[in-house]
This record gives structure tokens, sequence and C-alpha cells, in this order.
């Protein structure tokens, strides 16, 4: 490998891809960068974390031209339908929820109020989950907006290469036909499709699923999850957005033979239905996709990670590196947040196995615990046994999940884990949210009586209420946020 | 666990970790469900030489609702803004481990990756001195850090000296009036259930004390944790030999230092701890090497102020229990396990496990989880301080004795293996997000051992235009600057404490104050 690196080669001419060459142009100008644009498939929309902000931010970008451009909209929840065996719905927030009561946690109180009152619904604290519901922006116009946003991939592509023809970024318009490797195993050049040989410093596998550096060609083997996160095919439709009222919120339904995601952008609804095949095979669930999809496109994927994402002189971001259902942390998202992570470790100097490992260690304690939150949302149906269908029951839980939920059944509390891409609250409340209520509370919340608690809880609904009332409605907030 | 209304919790011993753990019960467990009762023997001494703190416990004191200067009356204490390690990497060496930061990251690039740069170029002042608390320390002078996280008074934080007997004294008054029962007597025989479970514990006088849940806080010896539930101990003496240590008190010195001193000699090293009334002084070292009279003399020689009592003999295993929480008994203290008190660390650990009881406590008879989580969370804060006490030994130069060079070749735990090579090979500190010593400690003694990695982060070069020793040689100077503006600590302490309107730093459980998390 050369060292210092000057040059930077993209295979893989998918949204990550584009990222990845423009984020590299951005944070290191003095280095050469090239994308090989070959075919890769790419989803129609997903949906970015709220501090997605300040990826985009390294790049030049922000929040409006989301928006504007790549027929953007915000997220200001996620709702689950279907999910609850209550029936009820239940909406997701990044915010809120945070009211602890005298050194009590707001999940500690709420708990032992829960033990009288059955009908305690935590989306009823979160003022963003609230305003979802009813389409109201908990936004403000003069402040800067923190929610999470959904976009159109190919836009957001488009955007990218706009972008990039003033960056001097090398765009070559070819397939990848070969890679060669170095008696060291490095790569050592990759060949195009018209026998053109293109060299590197450094190689950026963005190819897709199939890892056409990392995996075909210098062998680093695929984890699958496939245990744990049995799907492995969606069908993707994209209908118009008909009612003249945006949808603040993204939602995911669940069906008997799998779910359905839907993330509505300004103009349109893209569906994503996650189904097995199996199960499929029953009529009555042909019918239930023919209903939602006439034309959809069939999608394959393959829950997992790479072994090692970065390997010698190759990092793979996207699908070579990491794939799951979509419940959170979108493809964008994660490759964004590992090639700034792999900023920080930058290869400099000939020997960085240890750099290597360093990286490679982090990335998958990363990875792995947003796994567990994937795998959650498979559990909860199990936990509350209200699906008859005995494909749930077969999923396994991971070790690790197994032990978090173990936990948290017996404490209420969210293993303290390595991860900095999810905040312990976030999956306490998504536990929650999603019916999974501890058996027992914290001995400190006992200090206090229900009736305390009950007032407390009415004040903060009632002041939750008097925000909401003057909030804008979320259709009218859009028109003058792009306008 | 008994199922009547009131819950028993018994804690066996009245040392530092006893009474800690008792206030701390005291405080959160409500008299109408708990009775929470203290066995100590006035025949059985406690260790009680900890003098030396890390800033958690201000967290601690403040979760009590103690007041801080009378904290500080009542303890004898004085500020710490960190250590002074004195001959560790070669003979005449020294630097500061403090509460603190070093500077602050320039283009998202972590500060020590350009210093590393400059002082390969020779061009820069050492790396403590980039430190607030370190040049405060130095200059003998303190001020409360700011919670204004863009105030350079926001980058450091402090601890204490204290007399620890006199802090145990301290939360026995707080903890009684409380509700905690105080049972003077010898434990004589333990009773164990069917369960193999601890039913009671029989006193000198024949008196029987149950108890749901049992607090062992014996000491070295682990009364219930080892001699009766057999729990096994994890020998840690293949990385750290020292295994006895001379304590002395000696006259009070005349300004107190700002900072514990930590001074290697040939076959271990002297703590020199100032408080308000004396000094603290010890001699931790190595049997292998030396005898029980030869480290008192080196003792005696190396106290800069007059002996004022008789020397105390320790002798420890360094390591680790291999369960904390065993049955219904939860080991706290020294009867948990031991690390050399280089890093001021007993008490914090201390101080963990009573959170962690907290945060844990067996409600009923459903504890496997919590159990196993508690002793998952010990076990790796014990872990992750002990490889940072080795390190210091490890990363030494010296070649004058045997104990030095069996350290600088020792075979080191993997984990640390692997965080030596990392920094070696690039410069960068292994990160984790649980544990008490993180990026800023471990660079202080790298580079304050002189060790710098043989590379630094390469995105360095893209922003030096030259004017980086400038730049930095500016950076020192106004640390220099702030520092020098502050107080005298001496004059700083008492006014402080006189004070009548109070406020103090917001206390929190990190080592480095507002900025480092
Ligand atoms: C050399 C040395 C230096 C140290 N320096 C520091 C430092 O600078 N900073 C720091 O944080 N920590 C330091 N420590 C550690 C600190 O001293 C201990 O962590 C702290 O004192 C806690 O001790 P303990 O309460 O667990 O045990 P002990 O102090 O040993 O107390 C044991 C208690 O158990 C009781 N007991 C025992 N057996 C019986 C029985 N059969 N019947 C009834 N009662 C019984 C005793 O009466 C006593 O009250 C140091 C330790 C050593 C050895």
């Amino acid at each position: 490998m050369n060292i210092p690196v000057k040059k930077i080669l993209i295979v893989g001419g998918g949204l990550i891809g584009w990222w990845a060459a423009v984020f590299l142009k951005k944070s290191v100008p003095n280095i050469h960068i090239s994308i090989l644009n070959s075919q890769v498939e790419d989803t129609y929309a997903e949906t970015l974390e709220p501090n997605f902000a300040n990826y985009l931010q390294l790049i030049g970008l922000t929040e409006q031209h989301i928006i504007k451009y790549t027929d953007g909209n915000f997220a200001f929840a996620q709702a689950y339908f279907g999910w609850l065996r209550t029936g009820n719905n239940y909406f997701h927030s990044a915010d809120g929820l945070s009211f602890d009561y005298d050194a009590v946690e707001f999940n500690q109180w709420i708990l032992k109020l829960r033990k009288n009152d059955p009908s305690i619904k935590i989306d009823d604290y979160s003022v963003s989950a609230v305003a979802a519901r009813l389409g109201k922006s908990p936004l403000r116009l003069n402040k800067k907006p923190i929610a999470a946003l959904s976009f159109d991939l190919g836009l957001l592509k488009k955007l990218l290469m706009s972008y990039a023809l003033d960056l001097a970024i090398d765009v070559i318009n070819k397939e990848l036909l070969a890679v060669e490797l170095d008696s060291a195993g490095d790569i050592d050049f990759i060949v195009a499709s018209d026998a053109s040989i293109l060299t590197s410093d450094f190689y950026i596998d963005a190819s897709g699923y199939t890892g056409d550096l990392i995996a075909k060609a210098m062998g680093v083997a695929y984890e699958s999850w496939s245990a744990y996160l049995p799907f492995h095919k969606k069908k993707i439709s994209v209908v118009p957005q008909q009612d003249s009222r945006l949808i603040p919120f993204t939602s995911l339904q669940l069906t008997q033979q799998g779910w359905l995601k839907s993330i509505p952008l300004k103009n349109k609804i893209v569906c994503e239905y996650i189904y097995d095949d199996a199960l499929l095979g029953a009529e009555n669930g042909k019918n239930a996709i023919a209903d939602f999809f006439v034309n959809g496109q069939d999608v394959n994927f393959y829950p997992g990670q790479r072994q090692k994402i970065w390997h010698k002189n190759c990092l793979a971001m996207g699908a070579a590196a990491i794939t799951a259902d979509g419940f959170s942390h979108s493809p964008l998202y994660l490759a964004a947040v590992t090639l700034k992570q792999f900023m920080a470790y930058w290869p400099s100097h000939q020997q960085f196995d240890a750099v290597e490992n360093e990286f490679n260690r982090l990335m998958r304690t990363e990875y792995e615990s947003i796994r567990d939150l994937h795998c959650l949302h498979y559990a909860v149906i199990n936990m509350q046994a209200f699906s008859t269908n005995t494909f749930w029951r077969e999923i396994k839980l991971p070790e690790s999940l197994q032990y978090r939920l173990d936990l948290f059944m017996e404490t209420g509390r969210a293993l303290p884990d390595e991860s900095t891409l999810l905040h312990p609250s976030q999956w306490i409340h998504l536990a929650l949210g999603l019916g999974c209520w501890p058996r027992k509370y914290d001995y400190i919340a006992s200090h206090h009586s229900d009736d305390i608690y009950v007032q407390y809880s009415q004040s903060i609904k009632a002041s939750i209420q008097a925000s909401i009332e003057n909030l804008p409605d979320y259709t009218d907030y859009l028109k003058s946020y792009i306008s | 666990m008994l199922n009547d209304k009131t819950k028993t919790i018994t804690i066996v011993g009245g040392g530092t970790a006893g009474w800690m753990a008792a206030a701390a019960l005291v405080r959160f467990f409500p008299k109408e469900h708990y009775t929470v009762q203290l066995v100590e023997s006035d025949s059985i001494g406690t260790v009680g030489v900890g003098e030396a703190t890390v800033p958690h416990l201000r967290y601690f004191n403040n979760m009590l609702g103690i007041d801080e200067n009378e904290f500080i009356t009542a303890t004898q204490a004085t500020y710490k803004l960190g250590i002074q390690f004195e001959n560790w990497g070669q003979i005449g060496e020294s630097y500061i481990h403090p509460f603190g930061s070093h500077g602050y990251p320039i283009n998202e690039i972590a500060f020590h990756h350009y210093w590393i740069k400059l002082h390969q170029q020779k061009k820069v002042v050492p790396f403590d001195q980039f430190s607030m608390a370190v040049v405060a320390a130095e200059y003998g002078k303190f001020n409360y850090p700011s919670d204004d996280a863009n105030s350079p008074l926001s980058t450091y934080t402090y601890a204490f000296h204290i007399n620890a007997s006199a802090y145990a004294s301290y939360l026995r008054q707080y903890s009684e009036p409380k509700g905690l029962l105080r049972i003077e007597g010898k434990i004589n025989t333990v009773a164990v259930n069917n369960h193999g479970e601890i039913d009671h514990l029989v006193l000198e006088s024949g008196k029987a004390i149950y108890g749901d849940l049992f607090i062992d806080c014996s000491g070295f010896r682990g009364l219930l944790i080892e001699d009766v539930l057999k729990t096994g101990y994890e020998n840690w003496s293949h990385w750290l030999l020292c295994d006895r240590a001379i304590a002395m008190p000696s006259e009070p010195q005349k300004n107190a230092a700002l900072f514990t001193r930590a001074i290697a000699h040939d076959f271990g090293w002297q703590w020199q701890i100032p408080l308000q009334h004396r000094t603290g002084n010890g001699y931790v070292y190595s049997s292998q090497f030396i005898s029980d009279d030869v480290a008192h003399k080196t003792l005696l020689e190396n106290l800069n102020t007059a002996p004022i009592g008789e020397p105390n003999l320790l002798r420890f295993t360094p390591g680790r229990r291999i369960n904390s929480w065993n049955k219904n008994c939860v080991a706290i203290g020294l009867a948990s396990g031991f690390l050399e008190p280089l890093e001021s660390t007993s008490i914090y650990l201390i101080q963990i496990a009573i959170l962690k009881l907290l945060e844990f406590f067996p409600e009923d008879s459903n504890t496997a989880i919590k159990r196993d989580e508690f002793n998952r969370q010990i076990k790796s804060e014990y872990e992750k301080i002990r490889d940072f006490i080795v390190l210091h030994y490890h990363l030494n130069r010296r070649t004058d004795s045997d104990l030095w060079k069996y350290c600088a070749q020792m075979n080191l735990p993997d984990d640390l293996l692997r965080k030596k090579q990392l920094f070696y090979q690039s410069g960068h500190v292994e990160k984790y997000r649980h544990g008490l010593f993180m990026e800023p400690s471990w660079l202080a003694v790298y580079l304050g051992q002189a060790n710098p990695p043989i590379h630094y982060d390469k995105r360095v070069d893209i922003y030096d235009n030259g004017a980086l020793p400038a730049y930095f040689s500016r950076i020192a100077q106004e640390v220099k600057n702030i520092a020098e503006k502050m107080p005298v600590a001496d004059r700083n302490l008492y006014k402080m404490v006189e004070q009548k309107a109070k406020k103090y730093s917001t206390a929190s459980m990190s080592l480095y104050g507002g900025n480092v998390k």
C-alpha cells in the first residue's frame, strides 16, 4: 500500500459511492478522488436520523437543500401500527420523555404508574409524537430544525453528482471487470470494462452486497444475520401523494407475512413491503401484497455484516459492509458514520494493523448494537405472544439482545454498552412503546405515592397539550420553510 | 429474602467502605421499609489509609446532601488537581496526571496529534503544560472550575486529599440520626441456610444478627464473601509486583501541594499526601525484592517533614474477588479486591459498587440477572483500572533494579497490549465509554513517561502551514496567564471554607470536569 494516501478510488456509482466521493473530497481536498460510476442497485427512499444535519454540513448541504431538491420531508416520529397486542399504535420519536421526578427516572415512575393504569401510553409524553399524530410541526421557523429527514434517493444522488462536478472528482463511467491483488494481498489495480487499468493508493468498495473488491477479490467473509433477521425480500412501490396535507411521520405496519414501511415524501409515498417467501405461498398472503403493489419492484437483501469492513487498502461501505431490515439507522446514515469514523483512523503509515483492528472493533460494536435494536422489533412480537404465526416464533434472538432484554425486564434499564449511535433512553422508549413492560421498577420509585405521579403526569400532558395548540400545521410549516 | 414488609440490610465492617455504604443506604432506603445496620469491632482496626481520592467523591457527597466545606473541615481535606509522578519513566523525570484535559481539538483532530508532530521536531513544551490543572497545581494556585463550557476553567475538575478515618466518623454521624443501627462486636461465626446463603452472624457476645442482604465490608479478608462463601480471588501479582506497604504520617507541609506525589524508588514507590494537619506517607513495595526493614528505612530517608506516628505495615494481594456479589452477599471495598493506591482508585471503587448496588438492588428473589450485571460491571471497572496502573510500571526505561526491568519486559494483559500497540502505531487512544480513565489520562501517562507514538494522525500535515509552533506556545502561555491569576491555594482553601454563601462547581462522575465525556 502507498503511504501517504494521495489517491482514492471509489467503486460503485450508487448513492453511497457518491456520498463517499463528495465527503472525501470535501474533507481532504488535496487528495485525488475518483469514482467508478458502475451500476449499483439503490432503493428509493430513506429516512435519516435527526443528527444527520451535522454530516450534511460537512459537505456543505443543509436540511433545506434536502427538503427542496430531493422531495424531502421531515419525520417527527416513526409510527408502529399493528405491533401491539392492545391494538394501539405507537409513535416513536427521538425527543422528550425526559421527565424525571425527584431523581426518579421517567421510565421508572411510569412503570409504577402503569401497574395500576394499563392504559398508559408513553408517546403521550413526547411533543414530537403528539404533533406528528395531529399533523402539526413541533419545529419553529426561526429555529434550526432537529428532526429526521426523508428523501428521494435518486434525487439526492443527482444532487451529489452535480455537486461533484464542481469538486474536481474524477468520474469514470465504466463497469468493473476485474480486480488484481499484489503479493501482500492489497489491491494492486482494477480493470474497467474497456480493459483500462485503474490504480489507486486506497479503494472504497461501494459496490453493494456482492462486495466486488472486499469479498470477491479479497475474500473477506460476510456474517449473515438471517437467524435473527430472517427476511430477505422486499417489494417496493411508489405511489403519488394525493392528499394535499403532508404526512410528518414514517410508518411501519405489521402484517401476518411481514411488514410494510411507508416513507412519505413531499410528492409521493415510497412503500416497502418486507415479506417472507414461504409465508406468501399461502394465497391470502399474495392478496395482501397485491393490494399494495401492482407494479412493485422486487428487491433481495441479506441482513448481516462484513467480518472486517476495513481490510488492507480497502474500506467497504453500504451493503458491502452492513445490511439490516430498515427499522432505523438507514444505509446512508451508517455509511456516513462509518466514513467519518474512518477519517479519524486515516491510514498514515505502512504498519497499521492495530489501527485497522481498532476501527473494525469500533464499527462492529456499533453495527451489532443496531442489529440488536432491529431484532428487538421481532422479539416484542413474540413477547406479547399475539401472533398466531409460528414463523415469528422461530426467529432467534442474538445472545446480546437476550441479555439486554432480561436485564430490561428485571430493572427497566438499558444495558450500558459501547455504542455511540444509540442512546440508552432511545432503546428504553422503543421497548416500552412496543409493549415490552418490565416486571419491576426501581425501589426508588416507590418513595412517592401514585397520586404524586398521577399529578405530575397530568401536568406534563397538560403542558404538552398547551404547546401543541400553538404549533403550526405541518403542511403550512413546510411551505414556509422552503419558500 | 424475607417476605415481610421491612427488610434488613446488614453491613459487616466499619471502615471507609462500610460507612460509605451505610450512608448511601440510609439516604435512599426509607426507614419504614428497611432496617440498615452495621456491625464493626473496636478490636479489629480499619485500614483507613485511603487519603487520596478522585473527583467522583464530590458527586457521592452531593448525592448524600453533604456540604462540601463542612466535609473539608471534618476530614481536614485539601484540594487535589492531580498526581505528580516522579522517576517513573526514568530517574529524574516527572509529570502530572491531571483531573483535566490537555488543549482542545483543532479541525476535529485531537490536540495530541499536533503536539506529537511538534514534539518530533523538538518545537514544543511538555504535554502537561497544556493542562490548566497541571499548570495551576505547579503554581500552587486553585480556583473552582467553571460550568461554562467555553471557559478555559471548564477543562479541569478537582478532588481532595482526606483523612479517611475522619471521613468514616463523619459518615457515622450522618447515618445514625437517619436511622442506621450500629452494632459493636466481633463476629465469631457465620451461619448459612440450606440454600448456602448467609443466614445470620453470631457475635462474640453470642448475639445473633440477621439480615436479608449482607454487605461484606470486612476488609482484605472477606469474612463473608470468602471465608464463608468461598467465592475465589483472581490474583494479579504477576502484573503488579508490589504486595506490601509501610504507612507513616509526618508533620504537615508549609504549603500543601495541590497534588498527590507518587515517587518511584528502586523496588516500589512512595506516596506523599498533604492534609491540613499532617502529611500522609507510605512506601508501596515488593517483598520479593526487599525486606520490610529496608522499606521502612527507605521511607524514613525520603520523608520531607518529621514523622509524627508509628509505621503501619500492610500486606495485600493485588487482584479481584471473582464475583463481588455472591448469593445474598455483596462485597464492597477491600473485601472485593485490591489495587495499589497509585491512582487513588480504591475509594472510587467503593463508590461505584455502592452506586451499582443501588441501581441493581435485589427487591425479591429474582436477582440472577441483576447480580450478573453488577458483577460484569464491577469486573470491567477493576480490569480497566488495573490495566492503567500496570501501564505506569510497564512504560519505564529504568535499568537500576530488577523490579523495573521485569516490568518493562513483562507480558501485558491482552487488552492493554492492544491499547499500547494502537497508540504506538498511530497515536490513537483506544476508545471506551464506560470506565474511569479516558483519553486524557492515557495520554498523560504515555507522553509523561516519554513513550510517544511513532506516528501521529497525518491529517495534521494538511493543516500545518508552519505556524503551529508559535500557535502552541501561545496556547501554553495563555494557560500560564490564567493559572497565574488564580488565588494561592492555601489561603484560598481557608477563604473558601470560611465563606458563608457557598457555591461549588458542579460535581459529576467524570475525572476531567465538564468538557470530556
Ligand atoms: C497502603 C494502602 C494505601 C491506600 N491508599 C489509598 C488512597 O490513597 N486512596 C484510596 O482511595 N484508597 C486507598 N487505599 C484503600 C483504602 O484504604 C480502602 O479502600 C478503604 O480503607 C476501605 O477499606 P475497607 O472499609 O474495605 O476495609 P477496612 O478498613 O479494613 O475495614 C474493615 C472493617 O471490618 C471490620 N471487621 C473485620 N472483621 C470483623 C469481625 N470479625 N467482626 C466485626 N467486624 C469486623 C473491622 O472492624 C473494620 O471496621 C489504600 C489502601 C492501602 C492498603
